[in-house]
């Protein structure tokens, strides 16, 4: 699970029970432990988002509608169980619904240029070149892939949810995250190997 | 375990799927065949990439901005079901509400119950306690004879004949038979009194 850690606020959040005592505190009516609750966990959601969908403002979007309804529905969140499958799965629902709006799946294939906001840290040149590079084939690669391997793969791997965990968030049987997660593998290995076999290069 | 089975279960063997058997199974067949291992080597390679995948495009501006326009809504559309401390909120869990209409349900028998075989005397407040007194019982009916004390005869539990019809009929002696309900406090009286007929209802003429 992905959770910043570099305040006072944040130091306390890795305290055990400490988003059961904010959800709690949002259950008795406070409106403002809502943002704390938001604080513990838009990285991660809006990251999903963004995997998931590929676009920078239709995550912010699909985030934006992930929280409204959490919030509606967090009196029907049992404390004890694991609040992040929980949110996972109503932020992949958020992002399903986006993406039937939207149309037919483009993935994560934004172009460089786009990521304005992304962090890198000062370097060589050409060694920014070639991260750059790197990180356009993996979302390339996670562009080819369906929504529900996409999702598999991005919840399993990338957020390291264990199968379990990931079957609950997106409301599927173990048995199908497993075969889901291995097909998106599978095709991220041969959508690589196909790229760099057109390049006559090795692994970047 | 063949070459392409060992390639179908190599995805999952890479993000650890596999029951430890099937695992061991690979890593065997890994160490003997060259093209398998060059396919698991692949594989874990662009795992790796996928593993350092591209950081999400977003900042604290956009997180501030997220909080923002979340918060706003949810101020200005609190969730009705949030109040502060009116002490409901416990009630409002499914299984808290479950619980209490069992509580309900498991006091509501019991008092059934208690009041199936109670035994004593009626409160006062009870609506049986609020009819006539009953008379005195008679006479408890002898029991019935045994087997071996020979066959009673058979009129002695037959019911008794209706008294016969006085001559008057206004001092005529009423009936009375009394069933004595499960509740001892309960006796069904029924009185009843034999009036003559009017008088014929259809005087048949005879041609004389």
């Amino acid at each position: 699970m992905e959770v910043e850690s570099s305040g006072p606020f944040e130091a306390a959040s890795t305290r055990p029970g400490f988003l059961d005592e904010v959800i709690i505190r949002i259950r008795r009516g406070e409106v403002d432990a809502f943002e704390d609750l938001m604080a513990l966990t838009e990285k991660p959601l809006l990251t999903v988002a963004w995997r998931i969908l590929g676009e920078r403002d239709l995550a912010r979007d699909a985030a934006q509608e992930a929280y409204l309804r959490i919030y509606r529905s967090l009196d029907h969140f049992r404390l004890g169980e694991n609040f992040h499958a929980w949110m996972y799965r109503i932020t992949v629902n958020v992002c399903y619904d986006l993406m039937k709006k939207r149309g037919p799946s483009m993935g994560p294939t934004e172009d460089l240029e786009n990521l304005t906001g992304e962090y890198q840290e000062p370097g060589n040149p050409e060694e920014d070149l070639l991260l750059e590079q790197r990180r356009a084939l993996v979302r390339q690669a996670l562009g080819s892939l369906t929504p529900a391997e996409r999702s598999a793969l991005v919840l399993r791997d990338l957020h390291g949810l264990s199968t379990q965990e990931a079957a609950m968030a997106l409301g599927v049987r173990p048995a199908t995250v497993r075969s889901q997660a291995a097909s998106a593998r599978a095709k991220v290995r041969a959508f690589c190997a196909r790229l760099l076999r057109r390049n006559a290069g090795g692994f970047p | 375990m063949n070459q392409k089975h060992i390639l179908n279960l190599l995805p999952l063997w890479v993000g650890g799927d596999l029951s430890r058997r099937e695992a061991e199974s690979v890593k065997v067949h890994l160490s003997k065949c060259e093209s398998c291992r060059a396919a698991s080597e692949a594989l874990q390679a662009s795992q790796a990439w996928l593993k350092r995948a591209p950081e999400a495009p977003f900042d604290a501006t956009d997180f501030a901005e997220l909080r923002k326009e979340v918060m706003a809504t949810i101020r200005a559309h609190p969730n009705p079901s949030f109040r502060e401390g009116d002490g409901f909120s416990f009630f409002r869990q499914p299984s808290a509400l479950a619980a209490a209409c069992a509580t309900v349900l498991v006091v509501a028998s019991s008092f059934w119950m208690l009041n199936r075989h109670h035994t004593g005397p009626l409160s006062p407040s009870s609506p049986v306690a609020t009819q006539a007194p009953a008379p005195p019982l008679g006479p408890l009916p002898a029991p019935l004879p045994s087997p071996s004390a020979g066959r009673a005869p058979l009129h002695r539990y037959l019911p008794k004949p209706a008294p016969q019809l006085a001559a008057n009929p206004v001092e005529s002696v009423p009936s009375r038979i009394e069933i004595q309900t499960s509740n001892p406090q309960i006796r069904i009286i029924w009185l009843a009194r034999a009036l003559p007929a009017p008088g014929p209802l259809y005087q048949p003429t005879h041609p004389s």
